[in-house]
């Protein structure tokens, strides 16, 4: 699509009038970096800002004031007592939050080659699904910065519209709804790493404080570097997964680091498993490899550092199977997301 | 520990991003003065929205519990202070409106049929009076008067009520090219009307 049509799409943008898909669409060509688009952008949401300026003014009630501070002071105290560990735990409403937040990393497995490509191509050709999209994205700092408050935005309506999904224009906008997922989640991703980033250094100080004596915190440290430094690799590689099936209203990703072979695995929305089922990540190279193990959590989210994928250039694929606990060395069970590089 | 700008609170019209982050970082005075700088057009937003009182405060205790949790995350670059707690009550204000209409709860209100207009009417001067903010308002009404009608309807429309381009058609019974263009033009006159309380000095 040519940027004139963008253009003509960002004030409706601004005002949040646009259909999901073209709010998608138009956040994409966002990314790709059209200055005019951003900078058309930019004025646009501050004239929007303006708008409740014209509407009659309404004082807010006296006790609301009261009622604000004190739950302020309150939360601060609260922080204050438990210290710089408890922070790390407050829920800030994302999936990074989840990554980060202690034990929510599983251990990876290794890879067993030693595994039947047949059963899974089947299972791949047996399933009718669309194209899927490849993104390799490095995003400008400052282009995140302009569209970051919509796309966080965008983040919240696109878990609220998948409730509403009807089955009309569902093949049409798949695509679409893709790469919008798959951006916003990049972008709140980067909005978040900043937080997160200064809490790792309360957190650091306050363990070089304790003299270093907590080793669980330790572990934790390290886990949250490791994902910051993945996070932060130039060229991460995002691949979406769609789910399939039974799952779907699932989704999830993979962001994917070459040059360590280390991945994050996310995935959201997944069927809650009986206690000995298992979800079971496959990386899909000229045969299926096991990338772990990720059982659900209450939230039917799951999520995980892949440590030592095969020889990158060579993964075509990833899915996620339903096994029994403890994995198989080859997928057995259905195949509930996939996604293609 | 100082704070600068802590012996006058700011109109909404001229906070200052220090003291967003000041606020952010647990300044309880900093906090107040962003209260008293901004509830008032933050509450006038709300109640426009969702007309009613009571939610509307509700919208606003989370909106400034978000301010103490998120804060950090504001980035000049993207705009005031204000415009940035405006976007942030309209989005949360968006999300009651969906949470009620998936209850079956009306969809939309508009203050005409809301007793909640009087009842505030009566709420007497506040930091609305003061000059900035009051030249904006001015400004801001005045642009918006000069919009045909149906401009400021569609504007409203999504705005306020989170409606997409595709449902004001279906509302106003027009085709949907037309509710595209009104939109579009009635932005283009605003930016062009109110340049000079957008742009960035
Ligand atoms: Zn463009």
């Amino acid at each position: 699509m040519a940027h004139e049509q963008f253009e003509e799409s960002v004030p409706l943008y601004a005002v949040g009038a646009l259909e999901k898909a073209e709010r998608q669409v138009l956040e994409v060509h966002l990314l790709s970096g059209c200055t005019a688009c951003h900078a058309a952008l930019k004025s646009y949401s501050a004239v929007a800002g303006l708008l409740p300026y014209g509407l009659p003014p309404h004082l807010a009630p006296v006790e609301l004031r009261a009622g604000i501070m004190e739950a302020r002071s309150k939360s601060h105290a609260r922080s204050e007592s438990h210290g710089a560990a408890v922070k790390i735990q407050e829920p800030a409403g994302s999936w990074l939050a989840d990554m980060l937040s202690p034990g929510g990393l599983r251990p990876s497995w290794g890879f067993n080659p030693a595994v039947s490509l047949a059963a899974v191509l089947i299972a791949i050709g047996a399933i009718a699904y669309s194209a899927y999209l490849r993104s390799q994205m490095t995003i400008e700092q400052d282009q995140i910065l302009q569209v970051q408050t919509a796309l966080q935005e965008e983040h919240q309506r696109i878990a609220a519209a998948q409730q509403h999904l009807t089955a009309q224009h569902q093949e049409l906008s798949a695509l679409r709804d893709q790469v919008g997922f798959q951006t916003g989640e990049v972008e709140q991703l980067k909005a978040e790493l900043a937080d997160r980033e200064e809490q790792v250094d309360q957190l650091q100080t306050h363990v070089a404080q304790q003299g270093g004596g907590n080793s669980e915190l330790h572990k934790a440290l390290a886990q949250r570097d490791e994902i910051l430094a993945l996070l932060r690799a130039p060229d991460v590689t995002v691949v979406s997964l769609a789910g399939l099936l039974d799952a779907k209203a699932a989704g999830g990703f993979i962001l994917f680091d070459r040059s360590t072979q280390k991945a994050l695995f996310y995935a959201f929305n997944m069927p809650a498993l009986p206690p000995d089922k298992t979800y079971q990540l496959w990386a899909i190279l000229d045969k299926p490899v096991s990338a772990g193990v990720f059982p659900p959590d209450h939230g039917q989210k799951t999520r995980g550092m892949v440590r030592g994928l095969p020889d990158p250039a060579k993964i075509t694929k990833f899915a996620v199977s339903v096994e029994p606990s403890g994995g198989r060395p080859q997928p057995t069970g259905a195949i509930y997301l996939m996604g293609q590089l | 520990m100082a704070q600068p700008e802590a012996s006058q609170t700011p109109s909404s019209a001229s906070v200052p991003s220090s003291l967003l982050a000041a606020a952010a970082k647990g300044d309880q005075q900093a906090f107040a003065q962003l209260y008293d700088a901004t509830s008032s057009i933050l509450f006038t937003l709300a109640l426009r929205m969702l007309g009613d009182r009571d939610e509307a405060a509700d919208l606003l205790q989370d909106v400034y519990a978000e301010v103490w949790r998120k804060g950090a995350r504001y980035d000049p670059a993207r705009g005031t202070p204000t415009a940035w707690l405006i976007t942030l009550t309209r989005s949360r204000g968006i999300d009651r409106l969906r949470s009620r209409a998936a209850k079956g709860g009306r969809a939309s209100v508009s203050l005409e049929d809301s007793p909640a207009a009087e009842q505030a009417a009566g709420d007497g001067p506040g930091p609305l009076d003061q000059y900035a903010e009051r030249e904006l308002s001015t400004a801001v009404t005045k642009a918006l008067g000069e919009l045909p009608d149906a401009q400021q309807q569609a504007l409203e429309l999504a705005y306020y009520e989170g409606l997409s381009h595709t449902e004001i058609a279906d509302r106003l019974k027009q085709p949907l090219g037309t509710i595209k263009t009104r939109i579009k033009l009635g932005m283009d006159k605003l930016r062009t009307t109110l340049q000079s309380h957008w742009e960035p000095r």
